[in-house]
């Protein structure tokens, strides 16, 4: 105790000194006291305080870069358009099944539409299908013999299946038989052209092209050895037979060899690439990569043990140019241009198939029971999966993220990455997550600059005409008036034309058509207080007519101003997002809610999702601020609270 | 300039400290000119509050406003001169005119409450005179604010700097006016009916409060009213005024005691007497002239019982001229005319 030297009327002193004053009651903590009485206004001042959140914590919140492309992150899942995950509890990660079904017996043959809506596995007589989305079975297709092979038409109408006898077409739609024709000669094999016009059947030495008009047999290919491959190329113009040391060019329309690509040994795989620009074929222990239009061989790999199994692994947009063959257990990947081998994946078991993922960022390779997943880029393991029974079918799914799997009875979609895009990808391969949670910080600058720059500008001008009167204020006023004669947006429009496009530009226009509203309101507020009695009474007092106007007469009129400019943020927003929309404002990489919905608008119906989340996120920042307004309206007018 | 007239002042003493000469106020109406002042004289003493009564309209306010320049738009000053200390405040310019406000010559208006401003606290308010006028920012601090407040017996001065107007009374707000007005010590204080919107109590303690300062700054007071009661107690010369001109000046009691102007006497007649019983109160019958269509004699002489009494004829033809019918009190009435 350190005061006990002090004196007893020292002590009594301070006590007396203690003044017991009532806090200040502030003008705006009033009215904020009033605000937060309105469940209304704080739902509005809740969602506006995320919103700024958000806006503060942009680049901790956001998954990715906003404006980064994905497409060179080494990752699979990048389709197009990906679809969110919404999984409450949790989504999927790699190794997960994205679809899960099973056939009433062995899956002799698994195979995904060419859209990837539809899934189809093969059980002697029965074709059975499902939709991919939902999971649902759809239908049962019969046929009276076990199928060999089966078909799906590029616009998944039809379904072609080959029995011993007969060549079957279903129609997809109508779920039955659209028509029966003979199997011209023991053919194992069927094949649509890239366009549905045309499809072949093969057997060992013999290929039939058909044509979808006449329904009958074009011409007919002979062969000198038994087939290892046959495929058409991507316009449906050429068809590639490879059989004993020949891969052999062949002429639809008149059945004749167009040229011939010879080999030393027997050629054990011959591959379009997605172009059908170049072939790679494999014949022992050679890879071989040949121009599909000159026919020239660009590029020869030796390899010392036997290759088999040749593939490309190609994203020509990134420069992305390889080829991949297996010998034995070892997947393999050469760089095409240079020939220098990229990589060696070891899967531990002779393997059967080797490919790559659409944008070649993903390979598999699979033995009998064994699927294993790589890395394009780097070869590292990513995932594997053993099963029981035979891995009859594997392809990956034509936009990437998932491998259809089939064995035993069960077919499944396996997911091969662990990265989820919360709202999907966009158009442009980005990140829609990222771009939403950027775009906030967007929305609001653009809210708060174009009604701060609209109320300064328009405030000063109605103050002052208002203040002033007489032939000031009819010329300002006037121009108002002007101005208030077009639609606003059809003014912004006009201005932005002027201006040029851009947001800087966008923002000017759109605090320019914001300036008559709030020049009006402040005039009416000055009017009405300008003849008050504490305006007489400053100016008896000797206070000058400019602090009058800013100090006395404004901060009396505030009231309607800040509810307009409060309202009015929301409809700034929402003009700035229109500009944006029609591609007058935010320039394309700019994450902008509007020029986001502008962008994607085309996609409504395929990936609604890409529009859903940017409309879905102006809609509620202008609801919070309509809200807000609408409380403060209330709070600032004592005679509406009850 | 305005300086040097505050160390001039006490060496000419005998110059009087606001000297009216004349002063006409018209306002150009589309209608016609509404002559709310015309040709009204009077004359101010430091320390001196000269009371200034009349019905309503008849331009009482108008020669406070016309004081201090502030008649609006379709009003001017056509002529005359307001002569204060010796300076004629018509000849000053605008911003001269700004600064002598608040600073030399206050004002009290008649309703407290709506004369201060709702969104800013009394403080602040008290504080921007102090600011405008003593021009040093930095050195103006709340405690003078307080101790502004605490000067006109605002109770509590700590806690009531803090508070909005609304949250005052009327006595409290009229009293924070004059805080205002006296935050500078003003050589003048013209008071318009300072005390019309508070009750009896709250008025003598205003009144008091007035007359007390009055005493310590030895300022000159004008006090305009239509309450002959509170210009009995407080003024030490009286100016009755009709329909825009002065009819008649006299100290307050010659004024009560002697009333010579018809009007005057109509006026006093028609205050109620402590115990006396009557049926009605005396009235002045008739109403105030338009302004705008003024009678050519005497504005009294369409209600004046005087003049047939006494059956002057001149009264409604030629305007009479104020004339001093005893010494110190000035007549404007042809009932006097060359009684002197």
């Amino acid at each position: 105790m350190e005061s006990t030297g002090q004196s007893p009327e020292v002590q009594l002193a301070a006590a007396d000194a203690t003044v017991i004053t009532r806090p200040p009651k502030s003008l705006w903590r009033e009215t904020l006291e009033r605000l937060l009485r309105k469940p209304s206004a704080v739902v509005g001042l809740v969602i506006l305080g995320t919103l700024l959140f958000i806006a503060i914590f942009a680049p901790v919140l956001a998954t990715h870069d906003p404006l980064q492309v994905l497409l060179d992150v080494p990752e699979e899942g990048v389709g197009k358009r990906d679809k969110p995950c919404i999984h409450l509890f949790g989504c999927p990660g790699a190794g997960d099944s994205l679809f899960d079904a099973t056939a009433a017996s062995d899956i002799q043959m698994a195979a995904l539409s060419a859209t990837n809506s539809l899934i189809s596995a093969t059980s002697d007589n029965t074709i059975t299908i499902w939709n991919r989305g939902s999971g649902k079975k759809l239908m049962d297709l019969q046929a009276d013999q076990p199928i060999f092979a089966i078909n799906w038409s590029p616009n998944d109408q039809k379904i072609l299946g080959i029995t011993e006898d007969e060549v079957i077409v279903w129609d997809v739609n109508r779920r039955q038989v659209d028509r029966t024709l003979e199997n011209p000669g023991e053919a194992t094999q069927v094949k649509w052209n890239a366009d549905g016009t045309r499809f072949l059947t093969a057997s060992d030495r013999r290929v039939d092209l058909w044509d979808t008009l006449s329904w009958g047999v074009v011409s007919t290919i002979e062969l000198e050895s038994d087939l290892t491959e046959v495929a058409w190329n991507s316009n449906g113009t050429l068809v590639m037979t490879a059989a004993g040391r020949q891969v052999q060019l062949w002429n639809v329309f008149t059945g004749t060899a167009v040229t011939t690509l010879e080999h030393e040994n027997p050629v054990t795989s011959a591959r379009f690439n997605r172009g059908s620009t170049r072939i790679v074929t494999t014949a022992g222990t050679t890879l071989h990569v040949w121009n599909a239009a000159s026919f020239a061989e660009e590029r020869v790999i030796e390899y010392d043990q036997p290759l088999d199994n040749g593939a490309w692994s190609e994203d020509l947009s990134r420069g992305v140019e390889r080829v991949m063959a297996t010998s034995g257990n070892t997947g393999l990947m050469w760089n095409t241009r240079s020939g220098e081998l990229l990589q060696e994946f070891d899967h531990g078991a002779p393997i059967e198939q080797i490919a790559s993922s659409p944008l070649a960022t993903r390979i598999f390779t699979k033995s009998e029971q064994l699927l294993r997943v790589w890395d394009a880029t780097n070869g590292e393991h990513i995932l594997s999966q053993e099963t029981d029974g035979v891995l009859t079918s594997t392809a990956w799914q034509t936009n990437g993220g998932g491998i259809l799997v089939a064995d035993g009875d069960a077919v499944n979609i396996l997911k091969t990455s662990d990265r989820q895009y919360i709202m999907g990808v966009d158009g442009n391969v980005r990140d829609q997550f990222s771009r939403v949670i950027y775009g906030t910080r967007l929305s609001l600058l653009v809210g708060l600059t174009t009604v701060t720059l609209a109320v300064i500008v328009g405030t000063i001008s109605g103050a002052i005409a208002g203040f002033l009167g007489g032939w000031v204020d009819n010329v300002i006023m006037r121009i108002m008036d002007v101005m208030l004669a077009f639609p606003s947006l059809i003014l912004a429009i006009a201005v932005v034309t002027v201006l040029g496009p851009g947001l800087i530009n966008a923002l000017t226009a759109i605090s320019i058509v914001f300036i008559p509203a709030y020049a009006r309101v402040a005039r009416s507020g000055v009017l009405s207080v300008k003849e008050e009695d504490f305006v007489t009474a400053d100016r008896a007092l000797g206070v000058s007519q400019v602090r009058i106007l800013f100090r006395r007469v404004l901060p009396n009129a505030m009231a309607p101003l800040i509810v307009q400019a409060t309202l009015g943020i929301g409809t700034a927003i929402l003009d700035a997002a229109a500009l944006s929309f029609l591609g007058l404002g935010a320039q394309p990489p700019t994450p902008e809610w509007g020029a986001m919905l502008g962008a994607e608008r085309n996609q409504v119906f395929t990936a609604p999702h890409l529009v859903f989340y940017p409309g879905i996120a102006i809609m509620i920042t202008v609801l919070a601020f309509n809200l807000l307004g609408d409380g403060l309206r209330d709070a600032l007018d004592p005679r509406l609270d009850r | 300039m305005i300086k040097h007239q505050h160390n001039f002042q006490p060496s000419t003493n005998s110059q009087p400290l606001l000297e009216i000469n004349d002063l006409r106020t018209y306002f150009f109406t589309r209608d016609g000119t509404v002559k709310a002042v015309d040709g009204v004289s009077l004359t101010v003493e430091r320390g001196q509050i000269h009371g200034l009564v009349g019905e309503s309209g008849c331009g009482k306010s108008m020669t406070a406003m016309s004081i201090l320049r502030l008649v609006d738009k379709p009003g001017r000053i056509v002529s005359g001169e307001i002569l204060f200390k010796g300076e004629d405040l018509l000849k000053r310019t605008r911003n001269e005119m700004t600064a002598i406000r608040g600073k030399q010559i206050s004002v009290i208006f008649q309703e407290p409450k709506s004369s201060l401003n709702p969104v800013l606290r009394v403080g602040t308010q008290l504080l921007e005179v102090l600011k405008i006028h003593e021009g040093k920012q930095r050195t103006i601090k709340r405690k003078d604010a307080v101790e502004q407040l605490r000067s006109v017996g605002i109770p509590d001065p700590d806690r009531r700097v803090e508070n909005y107007p609304h949250e005052m009374s009327g006595g409290m707000a009229q009293r924070v006016m004059i805080a205002m007005g006296m935050a500078c010590a003003p050589d003048l204080l013209i008071a318009d009916e300072p005390t019309t919107a508070l009750d009896v109590t709250i008025q003598a303690q205003v009144l008091d409060l007035i007359r007390k300062l009055r005493d310590e700054h030895e300022m000159g007071v004008i006090l305009i009213t239509h309450d002959m009661g509170i210009v009995a107690e407080m003024a030490d010369i009286v100016t009755v005024m009709y329909a825009g001109t002065a009819v008649e000046e006299a100290p307050t009691v010659e004024l009560f005691e002697t009333p010579l102007h018809p009007y005057t006497q109509g006026l006093i007649a028609s205050i109620p007497v402590m115990g006396q019983v009557k049926e009605r109160l005396e009235v002045i019958p008739g109403n105030v002239p338009n302004l705008i269509d003024m009678p050519p004699g005497c504005r009294f002489a369409p209600r004046c019982k005087a003049r047939i009494e006494h059956g002057l004829t001149r009264c409604e033809v030629e305007e009479p001229h104020m004339i001093e019918a005893k010494p110190n009190h000035f007549v404007r009435c042809w009932l006097y005319e060359g009684e002197s």
